[in-house]
């Protein structure tokens, strides 16, 4: 990594609003608490369209109406995971910035978002062809794999990150 | 039986491991049921719809619990005297009992097509689910903090 990089996780890490995360007894195992149930909302809502891309559950649903009515919370729950994560990235930016995980989080975390942004651009335009259908295109199928991993990926990156002492 | 308990202890990575197989199938268990509570609520997929996702839905449910209930087992056995000495570790397990009583009972009849959706009892009963399940993994993740 860039020396202009560390400098900037050890600037977010001596900022105020870290030193007051680490001095509070209350804020990081909140923080925590709220990061580590924001994935259940993530992921219950992410997989379950996986799922149905897969063609093995919720086959009796519409396709759009899943990714319809479950974006909203996926979004939100990502909101939530976005803030909460941010806010103990900053509180220990230099620890992070040591830890492989953190990286490989971060960097199976933009894979999603490109796997997102290729099924939607993608497979997805067409929905109207294959939307009632239990058996889905190819592309769709192999969207909904690569989701489901990267994931799993990234929930196991993120649980690592607190293994390393 | 105590060999695979032994080389959890003294493997470096293998409560690492379970511990992220457990959460992944925690996602999974009360992912599926959230979507279904969620939906009886209006909140996502359309409540006449309801029955048939939950049938739909269901063995990703079990084999979720069934997961999360063997990595849970394991994961205990390496523990067993820490765990057992935590009072948040049986505030978790009560907790979880009453959550699974609760989806075997009430919240099973509540997604039987029979059942009115559009009820305060339907609604109240989905939301109940959700508060118990999202209780149980605050607690789970509240043993790693406590």
């Amino acid at each position: 990594m860039s020396p202009a990089l560390l400098h900037f996780f050890e600037w977010l890490n001596g900022t105020p609003l870290a030193e007051a995360i680490r001095l509070s007894t209350w804020w990081y195992p909140i923080l925590e608490a709220v990061h580590s149930l924001g994935v259940i909302v993530v992921l219950g809502s992410i997989w379950m369209l996986d799922l149905r891309l897969l063609g093995v559950g919720m086959r009796s649903r519409r396709v759009s109406e899943i990714a319809g009515r479950l974006l909203p919370w996926t979004w939100s729950g990502f909101g939530v995971q976005a803030l909460s994560g941010s806010l103990l990235l900053v509180s220990e930016a230099t620890r992070l910035y040591s830890i492989p995980y953190f990286w490989i989080k971060l960097v199976l975390l933009a894979l999603a978002a490109v796997n997102a942004l290729v099924f939607h651009l993608g497979v997805y335009r067409g929905v109207g062809g294959w939307d009632e259908a239990p058996a889905t295109p190819f592309a769709a199928k192999v969207a909904g794999a690569v989701s489901l991993t990267l994931w799993v990926g990234v929930v196991a990156a993120g649980r690592a990150i607190g293994y390393v002492t | 039986m105590a060999a695979p308990f032994e080389w959890i202890r003294s493997s470096r990575v293998a409560v690492p491991v379970i511990e992220i197989i457990h959460l992944l199938a925690v996602a999974l268990a009360i992912g599926t049921i959230m979507v279904i509570d969620l939906s009886v609520l209006g909140l996502a997929v359309r409540r006449q719809a309801v029955p048939r996702i939950a049938r739909e839905l269901a063995p990703w449910t079990r084999a979720g619990f069934g997961v999360v209930f063997a990595t849970g087992i394991l994961l205990f056995s390496a523990e067993a005297a820490k765990m057992s000495s935590k009072p948040i570790f049986w505030a978790k397990l009560v907790l979880l009992a009453g959550a699974v009583a609760f989806h075997l009972t009430a919240h099973r009849d509540l997604v039987l097509p029979a059942n009115p959706l559009d009820s305060a009892r339907a609604r109240w009963t989905a939301a109940a689910s959700l508060a118990l399940w999202f209780a149980v993994a605050f607690g789970g993740k509240a043993i790693g903090l406590l």
